[in-house]
């Protein structure tokens, strides 16, 4: 269990999905299935079990905590409100990272087509 | 709270514990939400789609986290893509998975075969019996709104049981009652004969008042019905059944208003009932009704006169609002305000108000079949728990397939969804089997069933049949497939992998899992074999129940001759029909093959009819009510039926009208009517007539069959009784088959009564057989269902050993070269398999010796914890498990150390 504090830990695709929702700001449950659905057009559609059961192990793991008070507060009955913690944004980063480094020898390799 | 939510929360029910309280609320709101997500579309299709969405998502979390908790940072958890439409994708999943199933099944035949038939044979008695239950029992019966129909009946207060009521008092009912929307009666019509064109054929006739059929909601199929209410407007009209619609009039649709002539007068024919139309609804005894016919009151009917009949069955819909038993109340006000005012009608009767369905299926009926659905659910556990057992040896065979693809990243739950989906196929493939040996079985059962039984035409297979099959299926392949699909996934990857899989030994979780199934096999059927057992001795004892007489060889006729119509002359008409009796029975005395015959009325033993007469005693202060059975009979008669003369002498052709009164008692009539004192001399009368002088006694007789007590019983000489009734029954006692000797005495009969009609003979033998059929078809069903467990649970026994010994080849191998001998190993194994039949016996005869009480109540004279039966089942349990244990047994003896060792 010893593990260093804030040192990235490997994601899931629905764990990076949930955390590359939050990064934009507190979201609650239902925000984070929308935006997911926005971000992917549609491809990726969680289902509550399977979004609370990610948020779940997210927060065990100390990725994400519920927002407090504040201005992410909703109404009670959207459910809780979830923002990123600094291990979240840690593993995001460096996920992200690895993607950006995948995507940029793809596109070397012309295995992607080029942005412009 | 909207009901998709409740059903929501129930649902999420499935998710363990920790995550529901963690979660719960916010699993709420993100379904309120999601509930009105534009992207599952509007239309019928948009809430079906959701729901499958929210299905899917339930079940693979709850697999998941209930499966998974210590993968620690694994989100074990599959994106749902959408790319193609979720239905097309799952269908192609499931062809995959299918296909996948068959393949595997078909690599291990042994295993497959056996499952199949353990299937076959579990479901087919299980949805044989269920078409049986669901035809008498369950079923709604055919008629609009059943539930609201009520059956009124008169009781008879000494024995509390329903019987028909008078005409006057159904008249006066339908006057005052204010509970039912309507009441409508009817009541037996006889038959009718009709010349048919070769031969004349009698149709059963049920008289109805007009409002019967708009009650029972049905209505004739062509023409109008019964014009009016008022019943006495044109009674020669009829409504014909759709049966003779189409036999006797080519299905003409322009029947209506035709004319059918009978020998009781020319009926105008008002209408075709549907077909499937029975009313009322009896049992394969009597035939269903052809012909209904007004009901129309006699003059006696509509005055309270001296004599009493009780002959209508009364029906009632109940008002809307009003409940059975506030109806009950209100007749039985009804019925004390009628008492008060005829006290000598009520002395003896009540009143019941009953659902229909439950006069027409008796509740005894009902739990009888209820029981035979128990214990054929008995027998389809057993045949799952086998199963269950041999897929579970199965899957331990095949750990290292399973490593292989949960190395090469299948989820648990795509390994679980694949074991589980093989069992389904398996179990389908066994409805498939059982549904066909179900059509065979409920045609044997359907003649097998007492023809007492109510509904028996009702039964089928049919979709709702199927349906429960399939339901079997489903709940078969499940209860099989899941738990060893779940004791697989667990295998532990690495290690399956690197081990052979013959040493791939299943852990202790699995041992202990297998040998729970097989304690639970025997344990199920030894509570079956105790049932079993039990019938088996109660039919046992009904057998050898001594009659007090000897029923073989035994033959009746009932003999009525034809009397002039009226009144006029009654007594020389009696007359008349007494000497002709009398000259047949002389005609048939001297048909050869004929030992001896004897006229009897009063009752002819087994065939269920009796009468009793009252009896006095001089000097015997007899309680007001005594009667005794009377029979009247001709000399022979006590010889004929073998009943055994203790003293005196029997009756005799020559006590003739003029000669000394006589009476032969029964023994236990001499024992309640002369206690310690000598009955020969003494004199007794029977219904107030002149004393009879008590010439002989014989041994009491059980006349209505093995289960019935002896009653003391009085024999008077046929021609010294002033009042029997004009015709009588010829009991005849043949040399050989009864059957065989029938024609010549019909002939015999005929020569002296050429016009007389013949009502089917019969043997003594066949009313026996009648009387006793329903309990040998329990104990048959029964044994059945005993035999089969035992048979399945022995199936078990056999592959949970060999599989046993397969696995342990080589340590047996190591043992034997180290010097244990063939003996020991073979000891080994039938220890092994002994424990676990001693479990399951022990576990079962407590439960068993727990649930007879209720058997008890379906048998004749229920030993409680008979030692025989115990034992009689012990017996068999012990000896043919430790056979099934001893073939495999006998193979590990045999193994060469060498060979096995080398298997590796």
């Amino acid at each position: 269990m010893a593990r260093a504090k804030d040192l990235p830990v490997e994601l899931t695709p629905i764990g990076f999905e949930v955390l590359l929702s939050l990064a934009s700001g507190p979201l609650h449950g239902y925000g984070i299935k929308l935006d997911v659905e926005k971000r992917t057009a549609g491809e990726l559609s969680l289902g509550s079990g399977t979004l609370y059961q990610a948020i779940q192990r997210l927060a065990r793991e100390g990725l994400i905590a519920e927002a407090a008070e504040g201005a992410a507060r909703a109404d009670a009955r959207r459910g809780r409100t979830y923002k990123l913690q600094p291990l979240g944004r840690a593993s995001l980063d460096e996920h992200l990272r690895r993607l950006t480094r995948a995507v940029e020898y793809a596109r070397a390799r012309k295995l992607l087509p080029s942005t412009k | 709270m909207t009901l998709g939510e409740r059903v929501f929360l129930l649902l999420i029910r499935v998710y363990p514990r920790a995550f529901r309280e963690q979660f719960t609320p916010d699993l709420l709101a993100f379904f309120r939400e999601d509930r009105v997500h534009p992207g599952y579309g509007s239309g019928p299709l948009g809430p079906l789609r959701f729901w499958m969405s929210t299905l899917r998502d339930l079940l693979r979390v709850a697999f998941t986290e209930r499966m998974g908790r210590n993968d620690t940072m694994t989100f074990a958890v599959i994106p749902e893509i959408r790319r193609s439409p979720v239905l097309v994708r799952w269908i192609s999943a499931l062809q995959f998975d299918i296909r996948h199933a068959v393949r595997s099944l078909r690599s291990t035949p042994a295993v497959t075969l056996t499952a199949l038939l353990v299937l076959t044979l579990g479901i087919g008695a299980s949805t044989a019996i269920f078409s049986v239950v669901d035809g008498i029992v369950l079923r709604g019966l055919p008629f609009k709104n059943e539930s609201r129909l009520v059956a009124i009946n008169e009781t008879d207060l000494a024995t509390g049981r329903p019987v028909s009521a008078a005409y006057q008092n159904y008249a006066e009912w339908t006057a005052r009652q204010d509970v039912f929307e309507e009441i409508a009666g009817s009541a037996a019509g006889g038959a009718f004969i009709t010349a048919g064109q070769d031969r004349p054929e009698r149709l059963r006739v049920h008289r109805i008042t007009p409002n019967l059929l708009g009650l029972l909601g049905a209505a004739p199929a062509l023409g109008a019905g019964f014009r009016t209410n008022a019943p006495t407007s044109n009674p020669r009209v009829a409504l014909i059944s759709d049966s003779v619609w189409r036999r006797r009039f080519n299905a003409d649709p322009g029947v209506v208003g035709r004319t059918m002539a009978f020998d009781s007068g020319t009926y105008e024919i008002a209408g075709v009932m549907p077909r499937g139309f029975i009313y009322p609804i009896g049992s394969a005894l009597v035939s269903d009704v052809d012909i209904w016919i007004p009901y129309v009151p006699e003059a006696r009917d509509l005055i309270r006169t001296q004599g009493r009949n009780y002959f209508m069955r009364v029906v009632g819909r109940l008002e809307p609002g009003v409940s059975l038993e506030a109806a009950a109340a209100r007749m039985t006000q009804i019925r004390d305000s009628l008492a008060a005012e005829h006290p000598k009608w009520f002395a003896d009767r009540g009143i019941t108000v009953r659902p229909i369905k439950e006069s027409i299926v008796p509740a005894q009926v009902r739990s009888w079949m209820l029981m035979l659905l128990a214990a054929v659910g008995g027998v389809f556990f057993v045949a799952c728990a086998n199963v269950a057992n041999l897929l579970l040896a199965r899957a331990s065979g095949r750990s290292r397939d399973i490593g292989v693809r949960a190395a090469m990243g299948a989820t648990r739950w795509q390994l679980v969804r694949g074991m589980v989906i093989e069992s389904i196929v398996l179990s389908l493939a066994g409805t498939a089997a059982g549904l066909l040996m179900a059509f065979w079985a409920i045609d044997v059962l359907r003649a097998t069933l007492p023809d007492n039984l109510p509904r028996v035409s009702a039964i089928a297979v049919d979709l709702r049949v199927v349906g429960v099959g399939a339901l079997l299926a489903l709940a078969t392949g499940i209860l099989c497939g899941f738990l060893p699909a779940v004791q697989m996934s667990r295998t532990d990857v690495s290690a399956a992998l690197r081990s052979s899989t013959r040493s791939a030994t299943a852990g202790s979780a699995r041992q202990r899992a297998r040998t729970a199934f097989l304690v639970v096999e025997v344990a199920l059927a030894a509570v079956l074999l105790v049932g079993a057992g039990v019938f088996v001795s109660s039919f046992i004892r009904i057998v050898n129940t001594d009659l007090g007489f000897e029923s073989a060889r035994l033959l009746t006729v009932s003999v009525s001759p034809k009397l002039p119509p009226g009144d006029a002359g009654r007594q020389a008409a009696r007359a008349r029909a007494e000497s002709m009796l009398l000259e047949v029975l002389a005609q048939v005395r001297a048909v050869p093959g004929i030992e001896s015959a004897a006229l009897v009325a009063g009752g002819v033993p087994l065939s269920g009819s009796w009468s009793t007469q009252p009896v006095q005693v001089p000097g015997r202060a007899s309680t007001s009510a005594e009667e005794v059975v009377v029979k009247q009979v001709t000399g022979d008669y006590l010889v004929t039926v073998g009943a055994t003369l203790l003293r005196g002498r029997s009756v005799l052709d020559s006590d003739v009208s003029g000669s000394p009164l006589v009476v032969v008692l029964s023994d236990e009539a001499a024992r309640k009517y002369f206690g310690p004192r000598d009955p020969l001399g003494s004199t007794i009368s029977l219904d107030g007539e002149a004393p009879r002088t008590v010439v002989g006694i014989v041994s009491g007789m059980r006349l209505l069959g093995p289960e019935a007590q002896v009653q003391p019983e009085a024999y008077v000489p046929y021609r010294q009784s002033a009042n029997h009734n004009v015709s009588a029954s010829l009991v005849i006692k043949t040399a050989n088959n009864p059957a065989a000797a029938l024609p010549a005495v019909k002939a015999a009969i005929w020569t002296r009564m050429p016009d007389v009609v013949i009502p089917d003979p019969k043997t003594f033998d066949e009313m026996y057989a009648a009387l006793v059929a329903q309990r040998k078809l329990n104990m048959i069903l029964l044994a059945l269902f005993g035999g089969l467990a035992l048979l399945i649970a022995s199936i078990g026994i056999y592959g949970v050993m060999a599989y046993l010994v397969e696995q342990r080849t080589r340590e047996i191998g190591v043992r034997m070269a180290l010097g244990a001998l063939p003996a020991r190993i073979l000891g080994m194994i039938l220890s092994r398999a002994s424990a676990a039949i001693a479990g399951g016996l022990a576990i079962g005869f407590l439960g068993v010796a727990w649930l007879e009480r209720f058997l008890m109540a379906f048998v004749f004279q229920g030993v409680p914890h008979d030692p025989l039966v115990y034992g009689g089942a012990a017996t068999l349990l012990i000896s043919l498990g430790l056979l099934a244990a001893y073939v495999p047994a006998r193979r590990a003896a045999h193994v060469d150390p060498l060979a096995a060792l080398r298997t590796e």
